[in-house]
């Protein structure tokens, strides 16, 4: 307002500014009466200086490539750092963000992989665990002209979605020493020390992994297959290959993604956590070495008048206090889940759209989302814990330090919380970003940005 | 302290443009006279135009108006037979009207050509609304093909779920439409397999308004502040150029308090692609520095700064005034590249967010009572590199041409096409008024370049 007013002023007692003003700016919009706007810039309904963006390394020098850059996984190490993995045309690249110097710094490529997703664990010596894969981002093209008859759209469908991973080898896990691996800056095109441990499952993409560290256990799964595996950490190989679905179906509003648990929580007790057919939680018992469904059901919208056999799976998991898990669904959903009780709370959804693309506690009791579909703004939002507050619409995510840089991200798809309440969102649209908010901000009142055009 | 210092460089930049503005509102001032025509058969109350002109091989012009919160139309011209045909209002082939959903306001891309004759474009709503109707009810942008010959209008799929565009090329060695949308990614479809891809982001929030192919079949677009993208359809790779930068002048931006002061001002506005020399030229948004691209000179290519195409007046001027430059561009094959800046801000695009609450009264209480916004003709010869003005644009009548969106070359007659807004007498064909004061309506603007008509 200060800035406004200084201009009106400057415009008004200026005698030749004014005059030039009127001889010379015309038309602000030129159709003036309905405003023909231009494209419109928004800033996030908070203090805007609480969000900030870094890049993927020095600009042309050491970035990670635009075309690699979407980050799918990040996670915030012991010693406070936090690594984050990106999914690419080329290659997969792990980069860490180092409290110490403000900056992200690549690590290299992840062995073939080219893609990590919601797939980076750290064990109890400090290391990383990897899994790795083909790009969930990369553009499945759907075949359009194909032989008719009875379900043809739906065979059709699982076999343009099979394509890519009709020759490939899987994905492999890997494990990477921050000790050895950290101390040294890597540039494009050069490899990320890692140890590769094997491939899991043949065929396929380790879509979400979840670690049992005291037991020695990597649990995964894996996609397109759907399959449920279970890592032994000492012999390095699979101990268990589990069919974590029946039937292929194409929730959610994705329309190249077969529906496949992208989440997993491996409880202090040593069982699983996940979703399966019909949307109910399933859990593995390391004991049984067995999936069981349970009788509790994520929410979503499961279009029972319609013959529809499909169900949303759950994106992510986020443990909160003793016992307590939250969890969030594919379409778009927030629920808590009492484990000891057996008991599933559905908390509603903070947003029309369906989508929670990261999830993590922050350091104010509240529950932080990243909310949004492929094709439209993500947005942050946030559950209060203390069953006061509700949800939060806290605005759409972009930066403005003009004239140094600004930014507008629209897709995200990772979320960590760093040692000091700093949450780390992983951009993943092409160019992307490391973007970093501050807990503590304050809403405007009324909720919108009041600097927004409205 | 801050304030004081850019007052006083304002008010510095402003006596040397006050200079030449009365200089160029005196007597003899130099105009240049065009012939105004109508756009008939659409619903007369188109109110805007953005790059959608295109001269076919056949010697016809197709023409894309907007209207916002309304519907886009699209048009055919023949300059021989002197006949407008309205080929289809957008919202009606789309079945969007009576619906109560978001519609499509705009064409907003200069179209493209088959070798057999076939017109491509991309449709447009984001931000024109109708703005109280929800957003989620928008059907989405579609790519479009019209055959002159069928005098068929055809639908070829979806580009996305939201986002419209707003550059495109057809580029013919790969069969293939390219379109830059409004969430700033690159997407193609494929003519032969129908299949549309979304190659990424390209952009960021303030979309580039022009795009281009080069015979290689490498398509470029440009992005904040000064860079180059590349797509190279054998490698399937996006390219962000890292030594090939925009020749922008520091003087020219920012040139208000916008939010952000990252915006279009630094990236190129219009660019076409020259095939005689192969090179692309293109003028940069904020002081209309006209530049060559040379894109297989060296690894990257290579861009030359030639020389300001701004109106005469704001040659000499601090750079900052020049107005955000036009997307009215056209390069004859002779090797004369038109352009159409205008003498006061912008056409669609003020570049000044006053950073108010209110910017429509703000801006109200600047801006002036009686100069209207209108567009002067440069031509710049690109072989003897040599710009003249030919003046001021002015109908027989002595109507006044404010903003053009575009510009192009009749491939029969030679003769040089803008579209845009021009003043209008008759209450009846008013489409609206600039600033509430300068009724207009769309028209299409021709000069003749042998009969001259500058005075």
């Amino acid at each position: 307002m200060r800035r406004a007013e200084g201009r009106e002023q400057w415009a008004v007692n200026g005698e030749s500014s004014g005059h030039f003003v009127r001889s010379c700016a015309l038309c602000v919009a030129l159709f003036a009466a309905p405003a023909a706007y231009a494209q419109k810039w928004v800033n996030p309904n908070f203090d805007a200086h609480r969000l900030d963006y870094r890049d993927l390394g020095y600009p042309d020098v050491s970035a990670i490539e635009a075309d690699d850059a979407p980050i799918t996984a990040l996670l915030t190490a012991a010693g406070g750092r936090v690594y984050g993995a990106t999914s690419g045309k080329s290659a997969s690249h792990l980069f860490l963000y180092d409290r110490a110097i403000n900056k992200v710094r690549p690590l290299g490529r992840i062995g073939d992989a080219k893609g990590v997703y919601h797939t980076l664990a750290q064990d109890a010596d400090g290391t990383l665990l990897i899994g790795g894969g083909l790009s969930m981002l990369s553009p499945v093209a759907l075949t359009q002209s194909f032989p008719g008859g009875f379900r043809a759209i739906e065979e059709q469908l699982w076999k343009d979605i099979a394509a890519p991973y009709a020759d490939y080898p899987g994905g492999h896990l890997y494990r990477y020493d921050p000790v050895k691996g950290d101390a040294e800056a890597r540039l494009p095109g050069e490899k990320c020390p890692l140890e590769d441990l094997g491939v899991p499952v043949k065929g396929n993409t380790v879509y979400a992994v979840a670690l049992d560290a005291k037991a020695r256990r990597l649990y995964g799964i894996t996609y397109p297959d759907a399959r449920f595996f279970v890592w032994d950490l000492e012999k390095n190989k699979t101990l268990e290959d589990l069919p974590l679905l029946d039937r292929k179906v194409y929730s959610g509003p994705e329309r190249t993604w077969r529906s496949v648990p992208r989440a997993l929580h491996a409880a202090p007790d040593g069982r699983v956590y996940t979703s399966g057919e019909d949307g109910r939680i399933v859990v593995y018992d390391p004991v049984a070495k067995k999936l069981a469904r349970t009788d509790m059901q994520i929410p979503g919208e499961y279009y029972e008048a319609w013959n529809y056999h499909g169900y949303p799976v759950i994106e992510a998991w986020t443990a909160a206090q003793e016992g307590l898990l939250y969890g969030a669904s594919s379409d778009g959903y927030l629920f808590r889940l009492n484990r000891e009780r057996n008991r599933l709370v559905n908390l509603g959804k903070p947003r029309l759209s369906r989508r929670v693309r990261g999830m993590a506690l922050g350091p104010d009791n509240r529950l932080y989302m990243l909310c949004g579909e492929f094709e439209e703004p993500c947005k942050l939002f946030s559950y209060g814990l203390d069953g006061e507050e509700g949800f939060r619409d806290w605005g759409g995510l972009a930066v403005d330090r003009s004239p140094y840089y600004a930014k507008r991200a629209y897709q995200f798809d990772a979320m960590a919380t760093g040692i000091d309440g700093t949450l780390f969102m992983g951009e993943s649209d092409r160019r992307a970003c490391l973007y970093l908010f501050l807990p503590g901000a304050q809403p405007f009142p009324g909720g919108f940005n009041p600097k927004n055009p409205r | 302290m801050k304030r004081e210092h850019m007052t006083a460089r304002v008010k510095r930049a402003v006596a040397a443009c006050l200079i030449t503005a009365t200089c160029a509102l005196a007597a003899d001032e130099k105009t240049v006279t065009v012939q105004i025509r109508r756009f008939t058969g659409g619903s007369g109350r188109e109110d805007s135009m953005w790059s959608a002109l295109y001269a076919a091989k056949s010697g016809k012009l197709y023409v894309g108006l907007c209207t916002h919160a309304e519907a886009a139309h699209f048009f055919e011209f023949d300059p021989q037979a002197s006949s407008m045909r309205h080929v289809a209002d957008l919202t009606v082939f789309k079945g969007e009207r009576g619906k109560g959903i978001r519609t499509t306001g705009k064409i907003h891309v200069r179209m493209s050509e088959d070798e057999q004759g076939r017109i491509y474009f991309g449709d447009f709503c984001e931000d024109t609304g109708p703005e109280c109707v929800d957003p989620a009810s928008y059907r989405g942008p579609h790519w479009f093909r019209y055959d002159p010959a069928q005098r068929q209008l055809e639908n070829l799929g979806p580009i996305n779920r939201q986002w419209g565009l707003l550059g495109f090329v057809l580029e013919p060695k790969f069969q293939r439409l390219y379109g830059l949308a409004e969430d700033g990614h690159l997407y193609y479809l494929d003519l032969k397999t129908r299949v549309t891809t979304d190659l990424g982001r390209v952009d960021d929030w303030d979309i580039c308004r022009t795009i281009f192919a080069d015979d290689a079949g490498n398509v470029y677009g440009s992005f904040p502040i000064g860079r180059v993208w590349k797509y190279d359809p054998v490698k399937d790779r996006l390219w962000d150029l890292r030594g090939t930068r925009l020749p922008l002048d520091p003087r020219a931006t920012p040139r208000t308090m916008s939010n952000p002061l990252i915006d279009r001002k630094v990236y190129w506005r219009v660019i076409e692609w020259e095939p005689q020399e192969r090179v692309a030229y293109g003028v940069v948004v904020g002081d209309s520095m006209l530049f060559r691209f040379d894109p297989y000179a060296g690894p990257e290519g290579t861009i030359t700064p030639l020389v300001r195409l701004c109106a005469e007046r704001y040659l000499g001027a601090d750079p900052s005034l020049i107005p955000v430059s036009t997307l009215a561009l056209t390069i004859t094959p002779k090797r004369l590249l038109y352009y159409a800046p205008v003498v006061s801000v912008a056409f669609d695009y003020a570049g000044t967010s006053w950073d108010v609450a209110d910017e429509r009264k703000f801006t109200a209480h600047l801006t002036g009572k009686d100069v209207p916004p209108e567009s002067a003709l440069i031509v710049y010869d690109l072989d003897k590199r040599e710009r003249r003005e030919l003046g001021l644009m002015r109908a027989e009548d002595g109507r006044r041409v404010f903003g053009l969106g575009g510009a192009c070359t009749g491939k029969k007659d030679g003769k040089i096409y803008f579209v845009g807004a021009v003043e209008e007498r008759d209450p009846n064909h008013v489409a609206n008024k600039i600033d509430n004061k300068w009724p207009f309506s769309i028209g299409l603007v021709c000069y003749t370049p042998e009969a001259g008509g500058a005075k």
